[in-house]
């Protein structure tokens, strides 16, 4: 057992404390459906398209139920190891840096893998023993197994829009989770976040939200998906930072959503039937 | 030459007119040179015949005073100008035409000149700035032929300039697309914009929204506003549900109307019975006695009430209307010159455009306006509906009526039997409505002859001038299979009134089973022309092919495909009974063959600098040839991170496992994608009038698809399916995964023809098969589809059983690890489709000539 002589690091719980309570309006059971799963063991799936809010959800959730929140982004280059750790060499020594997985199995935290589909599917079956019954993870390198405390959690989002048939989630690993639909909040709400998110007045986040509406009417018949909530506060805050409004939503939804220069002067008059 | 005639007429009876019309101008033709008369002889029969009687008259007219001046020239005139008249786009021909006879007024040496380049000048200009360009351009003639050529051609500076100069007004050819995708924006659907004729007001059908080909109202910037706004307008109508109209649930209140009697009531004491094929508008219209009166009313309420609701949903369109202001508004006629009823609309129009109330002298006329002023405040509220508005057409025509009554007193009786035609009185305003800049044209617009039917009554109610910025919408210029779809809304409407649908789905559901419907009725004809030698539309070669395949289950030989290959059986899903019907479907492969090359060179011409652009960018997509492969026990060369890292592990105390190796492999992208072509009579319609065949975009989307697969270096298969009934499914073969993709190839997808019927489920069973032999990581299988499956052979594949077995086909590829992805051109499609092949499984292109370049991104989002 000399591997046990190894130091081995891992972040600080305190890092991973969400310490504000960040601003999410529910929309309909989702908190709920969040908190009976998590209390169930039962990891989570979030879909819906991008910019939703799926990321602030899952930030309130921690919050809500008092869990370090440890979030990985994926991306196609992702391993197995940059997810459970690595030895790295430390002066003369050799140390083991726990990979955010492993962080977050031993603090009992939230794990959120943000656009799932991204990482390779090779790299997502490490995942698997966490989601069943066995709740683990064993680290061959180090010889130990990790056992999750019963706060943990898995949460993993993808956008099923982006419509490519080279990165979908293999049945095998999404028959582990129970889903969330997300997709962008009625209007009422939305216009709540947006005046609360960017300090503008409620008149403007209403006319901004509607502008978003219309432009949703666009999805599939030119646009490949509809404005993203983020994008309505992205404009919002450039009209609360003093850019005039059109100015604002033609460098936040004209120029970010399209490039053909058709849909994008339709943008624009939709933009003007509001401002 | 007017006067010409009534001699003619005179000396010959009308009988012999026509004759009489040719010998004339023949005999001043030979007189003034044999030739020509003899070549105008010769082409104007055959003018007359294809381009109609006024259009040969223009020729004629053209040719004669050219001889009379010039025998050269005339002999030009008379052999070419029947090409060049044949080839002028027919909206423009009349005007061609009669430029041409003007100019050949003025001078004849210059007819051939403009003869030749005023096609292409009337898609530039036109009105009074293609006149003032024209007269330019005869002066400069004057000094040098050569510099009015170049003029005309638009090759010189000066050309240029003056075009600038000249060209007021923005042509909707420039933002069709953008108010397109506006309108769509604003309601949701799949709104199209078409041009309207000269002189036409904008109006729409609730499908299509109708923008004059050009604005030039100011000649700057604000003309686009005027676009914005009538598209706005008139997309209201659809967003805010003018055809929801369903005359039970119009709010009466206290003013319930009187029984008129005879054809203006029906059952429940209001409305007149419905008739076959009559929209809820027009059966509303046909319930007042005199519908012109009701029209012109329920034209500027539903104004009032759509302009009221797009001035609150839309802050930004108020400022338009305000910006545009009341300057460009046609003066509002001269109040006192109206008769009475006439008054109380007028009265009502400038209530709703804000205008101050005009005085009224008469004691009845004032108490009329001022009740039916009241009505227009009741539209503008938030909750008022088409309901509020037919509502508020009572309360304004009843006063209205009483005077139109008083006015006429001794044609009481007739007044309140008037009973047009249906149809008719939701036109009958139409003649009445040109604008101040209306040449006249809009009488193609009105159809209806409410003025002769209503006799007497329109003397003193003469309809009024329509505000040109508002929109209108007309449903007597729906299509008859819209207004099919609309009728049958209705019907359905009323059916769920219990079960509180909404309107809109209605009429979702309906225009689906109108579709259903009308493929059933295209086929039956089509059918019949499959019966007779070679029909319209199809070359004696297809119609033999098809045919044949008809007659003898498909086997077939001709030139298209290399004979019957193997037959294959499969299952078949039934919804009904919920289990397959095993070996129920017979699909017979066919090899299309390579043929004369014209489709290669055609799309090559075409789309020439497009095919290398997307090779290109499919190319630097093509991953790197060679991938380093790590941690290997064996390789080509050390890993010196692995080796570092080996040297940690073991100093750790780790145990080393010597996979410090790597090599270079060759990266497989390991994609095989399939296209599957419905090739079904249905692709052969056109996507816009003189525009290409569906199956023609289609292949040529499929020709520049292939060379992006290729470049990009996956495994491609193109194939097409048609049959007739569940033992003749043709499945045709243009290219198979192992062939390469050349000129062979290319030719080879230029034999895809339209044919038959379409049976879905067993064309993917069939593809899955043949897939699923090709080894591939990845199998995509890409539908280009125009509508829903269909088949209406000797038994029934139609609606839910084919969308059902459909639905089951695509599900049995996905279980065998094939991708399914539907295109298609069938806008009205969304609800089967995602229902057949799920959220995100399909893509639905309102524009087909898009399809080529659409077709390559997609493939690039698919496999990204």
């Amino acid at each position: 057992m000399k591997s046990m002589q190894t130091p081995v690091l891992t972040p600080s719980v305190e890092d991973f404390r969400i310490a504000e309570a960040p601003f999410y309006l529910p929309v309909a059971d989702e908190s709920d459906v969040f908190q009976a799963a998590w209390k169930a063991r039962i990891p989570v799936l979030l879909k819906g398209p991008t910019g939703c809010g799926k990321t602030r959800f899952v930030a309130h959730m921690a919050h809500q139920l008092g869990l370090p929140l440890v979030t990985v982004a994926c991306h196609e280059d992702l391993t197995a190891s940059d997810l459970i750790g690595r030895y790295l060499l430390h002066g003369d020594q050799t140390v083991w840096v726990d990979g955010p997985l492993t962080a977050a199995v031993r603090h009992g935290a939230l794990l959120y893998l943000d656009e799932v589909v991204e990482a390779r599917k090779d790299t997502i079956v490490v995942i698997h023993p966490l989601t069943d019954h066995r709740r683990e993870l064993s680290i061959d390198k180090l010889a130990q197994v990790v056992r999750a405390p019963p706060n943990f959690m898995l949460v993993v989002s993808y956008n099923p829009g982006y419509q490519s048939v080279l990165k979908e989630l293999k049945q095998s690993t999404r028959q582990r989770f129970v889903a969330l639909d997300f997709s962008y909040p009625p209007p009422e709400v939305e216009t709540r976040v947006v005046a609360r998110e960017a300090g503008v007045d409620d008149e403007v986040a209403h006319r901004l939200v509607k502008v978003a509406g219309k432009i949703r009417n666009l999805t599939s018949r030119g646009l490949d998906e509809g404005v993203s909530t983020r994008l309505v506060v992205h404009a919002a805050r450039l009209i609360a930072g003093g850019i005039p409004a059109r100015s604002a939503a033609a460098a936040a939804f004209e120029r970010a959503l399209a490039d053909d220069p058709d849909l994008q002067a339709s943008i624009r008059e939709v933009v003007a039937d509001f401002f | 030459m007017a006067d010409r005639r009534p001699t003619w007429r005179r000396l010959l009876g009308p009988a012999m007119q026509r004759v009489g019309e040719r010998v004339g101008p023949a005999l001043r033709l030979f007189q003034a040179d044999v030739s020509v008369g003899r070549a105008w002889m010769k082409h104007r029969g055959a003018v007359e015949d294809a381009l109609g009687a006024d259009v040969a008259e223009t020729y004629t007219e053209v040719v004669l005073l050219a001889a009379e001046s010039d025998p050269h020239v005339a002999r030009v005139l008379a052999f070419s100008l029947p090409d060049h008249l044949a080839r002028v786009e027919a909206s423009r021909r009349r005007r061609y035409g009669r430029l041409l006879v003007q100019v050949a007024r003025q001078s004849v040496d210059a007819v051939p000149l403009v003869m030749r380049t005023l096609p292409a000048l009337l898609t530039r200009l036109d009105g009074a700035p293609l006149a003032r360009y024209l007269a330019r351009a005869l002066e400069l003639h004057a000094q040098s032929a050569a510099k009015a050529e170049s003029f005309l051609r638009m090759e010189s500076r000066e050309a240029r300039d003056t075009e600038t100069d000249l060209q007021l007004g923005l042509p909707l050819d420039k933002v069709k697309r953008t108010l397109a995708l506006y309108a769509r924006a604003h309601c949701g659907e799949d709104v199209q914009v078409r041009a309207l004729a000269v002189g036409q007001k904008a109006f729409t059908d609730g499908r299509h929204v109708f923008l004059p080909s050009v604005v030039d109202h100011f000649g700057d910037e604000r003309d686009f506003l005027v676009y914005r706004v009538m598209t706005a307008r008139n997309a209201g109508y659809i967003e805010f549900g003018t055809l929801d109209l369903s005359l039970d649930r119009v709010p009466w209140g206290g003013d319930a109307p009187p029984d008129w009697g005879g054809a203006h009531t029906g059952g429940d004491g209001r409305w007149p019975e419905r008739r076959e094929g009559e929209l809820e508008l027009e059966r509303m219209l046909r319930g007042f006695p005199n519908p012109a009166l009701a029209r012109d009313l329920l034209t500027v309420l539903e104004n009032a009430r759509i302009e009221a609701a797009l001035r609150r949903e839309y802050p930004g369109i108020g400022r338009d209307l305000d910006a545009l202001g009341q300057a460009w508004r046609p003066d509002r006629p001269d109040f006192a010159g109206l008769a009475p009823a006439e008054q109380v609309v007028e009265a009502v129009a400038r209530a709703t455009l804000g205008l101050p109330p005009p005085v009224v002298a008469d004691r009845r006329t004032k108490e009329a306006v001022e009740v039916a002023t009241a009505a227009v405040e009741r539209v503008r509220t938030p909750d008022a509906d088409i309901h509020t508005t037919v509502a508020a057409i009572w309360a304004a025509y009843l006063p209205a009526h009483a005077l139109l009554v008083r006015a006429n007193p001794t044609d009481d009786d007739r007044l309140t039997m008037p009973d047009g035609p249906p149809g008719q009185g939701a036109n009958g305003g139409g003649d009445d409505d040109t604008d101040a800049g209306g040449d006249g044209a809009a009488d193609a617009e009105g159809g209806g002859a409410t003025g002769e039917d209503a006799g007497d009554d329109t003397a003193d109610y003469q309809g009024m001038a329509d505000d040109p910025t508002s929109g209108m919408i007309d449903v007597g210029q729906m299509s008859e299979a819209e207004r099919s779809v609309e009728t049958r809304a209705q019907e359905l409407m009323a059916a769920m009134t219990e079960e509180q649908s909404s309107a809109r789905d209605a009429r979702a559901e309906a225009r689906r089973q109108a579709e259903a419907e009308r493929s059933y009725a295209e086929m039956a004809e089509f059918l019949d022309r499959m019966e007779g030698p070679a029909g319209p539309e199809v070359s004696a070669h297809e119609a033999a092919v098809d045919d044949r395949i008809v007659l003898t289950g498909g086997q077939a030989l001709d030139a298209d495909t290399e004979g019957a290959g193997e037959t294959f059986r499969y299952p078949e899903w039934d919804a009904a009974i919920d289990d397959h019907k095993p070996d129920w479907v017979r699909v017979t492969e066919y090899e299309l063959m390579p043929g004369d090359g014209a489709f290669v060179g055609q799309v090559r011409d075409t789309y020439g600098p497009l095919i290398s652009r997307i090779r290109r960018a499919f190319e630097a997509l093509r991953p790197d040839a060679l991938r380093r492969q790590r941690g290997l026990l064996d390789g080509d060369e050390i890993d010196l991170d692995r080796a570092i890292l080996e040297r940690i592990e073991a100093r750790a105390g780790a145990a080393a496992d010597g996979r410090i190796y790597q090599r270079r492999r060759r990266r497989e992208r390991d994609v095989a994608v399939a296209f599957l072509v419905d090739m079904s009579s249905s692709t052969n319609e056109v996507v816009r009038r003189g525009g290409k065949r569906v199956i023609e975009v289609e292949k040529e989307a499929l020709v520049l698809t292939a060379e992006a697969v290729d470049a990009i270096g996956d495994a491609c298969a193109i194939w097409g399916f048609s049959g007739y009934g569940r033992d003749q499914v043709a499945f045709y073969v243009a290219k198979s995964f192992s062939d390469a993709w050349d000129d062979r190839a290319c030719e080879r997808v230029g034999r895809i023809s339209w044919k038959m019927e379409n049976r879905d489920g067993a064309a993917i069973r069939h593809a899955t098969r043949r897939m699923l032999e090709w080894p591939a990581r990845v199998r995509l299988l890409v539908l280009l589809s125009d509508g829903r499956p269909l088949d209406c052979g000797c038994d029934h594949y139609s609606d839910r059983y084919a969308q059902e077995d459909t639905r089951m086909a695509l599900q049995e590829a996905r279980k065998a690890g094939i991708h399914p992805f539907c295109i298609t051109v069938d806008p009205s499609g969304q609800s089967y489709l995602s229902r057949m092949y799920g959220e995100g499984g399909y893509t639905v292109i309102s524009e087909v000539e898009a399809l080529p370049e659409r077709l390559t991104r997609i493939y690039r989002r698919l496999t990204r």
